[in-house]
């Protein structure tokens, strides 16, 4: 990976010109990031219009309080998401129960998994660098982890050779610890 | 990649890669397996990449499969709020503020007006009226039955009451705070949003804001629900756009407080402005050419029954005062956009729709339906008050 597509070097981009209030980099960091923010707040709220209106306001704050981001301290996921998780705790707090729609896919994934916030956040902390990952081993790592087939398994269902397979494998999981180490490095200082 | 002391050509690395795979998933051949294990021993670069890396399986044997699901699309970020919003915190914003029309200032409620001198045409029109009385019974329920519908289409974004392309309900001051304190709330059904015009507000300090609550009367505080905050510009002004995720129906009113900073979730007891949803029912009823006003509500004007309300659409339709001719969907404000922060509102703005341009419906129109509004138990009015209310 090029020193300047690291996360880091990317994290400090973005601190850099949210603090010089570019305000191209608000469209950037939400093409980035707003897939896993969106997909936490749908989950955690069961509503996909309540979703779209607190991912807005959370992108606001990003915008308002991007000066203070500090990419020394955490990455920019780990911030962005903090955010998120505080506004999603504040509008839950605001409102009574609402009728759901049962035919709603928010409301199934919602039914279907009933995760504590922490572990809500960080499933999608984990899908956001997921997706960051060449196709071939994110696929790979799917089939692994989240449909339990082994590796033998993956191969005859992928067709890949397996030596492949266990290459890819190993490949992926070496760029996603990068990833998610390069964004904790804050938390672990 | 393990550096250790070997220098790995890309083949030994591809080789030590499946090793690496088959170790710490648990597949390692006994004989493979303590060969690699005093390479381990012999490379603490290898033996770090094999701690990290079964730190990650770990890691990802815990994670739920939602975690290995495809992210879903979001939402396109409405960008122009948040540089807007920004604006505002250097009072730049206000210009476009200023630039959003405001609902006309309803003028105060005058007194009931005095009867006029009876006169001897005045007792020949009261004989007339005791005997057209069921006639004018039945009028009363055509009247009733057509607010109902004009009701259900206003809060559906049909109906305008006010001169804006859409209907309101106006909020009052109930603060000595903010005594000229008003707004109006226009609702759109099919984007499920509220925006409120509002003036005549106090600009607050840093550690204070405006919150739009839809409440109940006498009810407690802690069931209200917010529909989101804002502040206003240096002229007191703010237009802003909530979604509602609720059925507004439940809630008869709709309140805005000074909030304090602090992150309570409950509302304050600060209330400058109100509005009763129940009173577009009344505006809806003097919509009705020839109806001045009405006391009380009757079962109609409901609209309980879906199923019915549908044909009575049908017979309404071309019943003065009806929906015939309008815009089912009413033109939105002009600019409405998130004004003041930390407006919470991101919803979508209303495109304004205009009208047919021979001002008929095209089509048969098809109405929305009517929304059940919670309207108080009075029980049904005698035919002769609803009467005496229309001042017939």
């Amino acid at each position: 990976m090029p020193a300047s597509d690291s996360p880091a070097s990317k994290d400090m981009d973005f601190a850099a010109r949210l603090s010089a209030r570019d305000e191209r980099v608000i469209e950037e960091i939400y093409a980035t990031y707003s897939r896993a923010t969106f997909g936490y707040l749908m989950q955690m709220l069961g509503n996909r219009a309540t979703a779209e209106d607190v991912q807005q306001q959370v992108y606001l704050e990003v915008w308002k309080r991007g000066a203070n981001y500090d990419p020394q301290r955490s990455g920019i996921l780990t911030w962005i998401m903090q955010i998120t998780r505080s506004r999603a705790i504040d509008h839950l707090r605001k409102r009574i129960p609402e009728p759901v729609d049962p035919h709603d896919p928010a409301t199934e994934s919602r039914a279907g998994h009933e995760s504590p916030l922490e572990g809500l956040h960080d499933q999608w902390y984990i899908a956001h660098f997921l997706a960051q990952l060449p196709t071939e081993e994110a696929q790979l790592l799917r089939l692994r982890f989240a449909d339990d087939k082994s590796q033998s398994e993956i191969a005859k269902l992928t067709g890949v050779p397996l030596g492949t397979v266990k290459m890819r494998m190993v490949s992926g999981m070496r760029r996603l610890r990068e990833l998610i180490d390069a964004d904790r490095r804050g938390e672990l200082d | 990649m393990p550096t250790g002391e070997a220098n790995w050509t890309s083949e030994m690395d591809n080789h030590i890669d499946i090793d690496i795979s088959d170790f710490i998933f648990g597949r390692l051949a006994d004989d493979r397996r303590d060969e690699f294990e005093a390479a381990i021993d012999r490379d603490p670069a290898l033996a770090q990449e094999l701690a990290q890396l079964s730190t990650m399986v770990a890691e990802l044997e815990r994670a739920p499969a939602a975690a290995f699901a495809e992210l879903p699309e979001a939402p396109a970020l409405d960008v122009e709020a948040i540089l807007n919003a920004d604006l505002a915190n250097t009072n730049g914003h206000a210009a476009a503020i200023e630039a959003v029309p405001l609902p006309p200032r309803r003028a105060p409620r005058s007194a009931k007006p005095a009867r006029a001198k009876r006169s001897r045409t005045a007792d020949a029109f009261d004989r007339w009226r005791a005997a057209q009385r069921p006639v004018l019974a039945g009028a009363v329920a055509v009247l009733i039955f057509v607010a109902g519908i004009t009701l259900g289409s206003a809060l559906d974004g049909g109906q305008d009451d006010t001169g804006l392309g859409a209907p309101t309900v106006q909020l009052s001051s109930v603060s000595d705070l903010d005594p000229d304190a008003a707004g109006s709330m226009w609702f759109d059904k099919q984007r499920s949003t509220m925006t409120f015009h509002l003036e005549g507000l106090s600009s607050l300090p840093r550690d204070e804001y405006y919150e739009t609550w839809l409440s109940r009367a006498g009810g407690s505080r802690s069931k209200w629900v917010s529909l989101g905050s804002f502040r206003v510009d240096d002229a007191g002004r703010a237009e802003v756009v909530f979604p509602v995720a609720v059925d507004p129906a439940e809630y008869p009113e709709i309140s805005i407080t000074r909030e304090p900073a602090g992150g309570d979730p409950a509302p304050s007891a600060v209330d400058v402005l109100a509005a009763e949803l129940l009173a577009a029912v009344r505006r809806a009823i003097s919509a009705v050419p020839g109806a001045r006003s009405v006391r009380g509500g009757g079962d109609a004007a409901r609209g309980s029954d879906p199923g019915k309300s549908e044909s009575n659409r049908d017979s309404g339709n071309g019943t003065p005062g009806g929906n015939d001719g309008q815009p089912q969907q009413g033109g939105a404000p002009s600019n409405p956009s998130n004004g003041g922060q930390p407006n919470q509102g991101g919803g979508s703005t209303p495109e304004p729709e205009p009208p047919p341009a021979n001002g008929q419906s095209p089509q048969q129109p098809v109405l929305p339906p009517l929304l059940p509004l919670p309207l108080p138990e009075t029980g049904v009015k005698p035919v002769d008050d609803l009467v005496g209310g229309l001042g017939l």
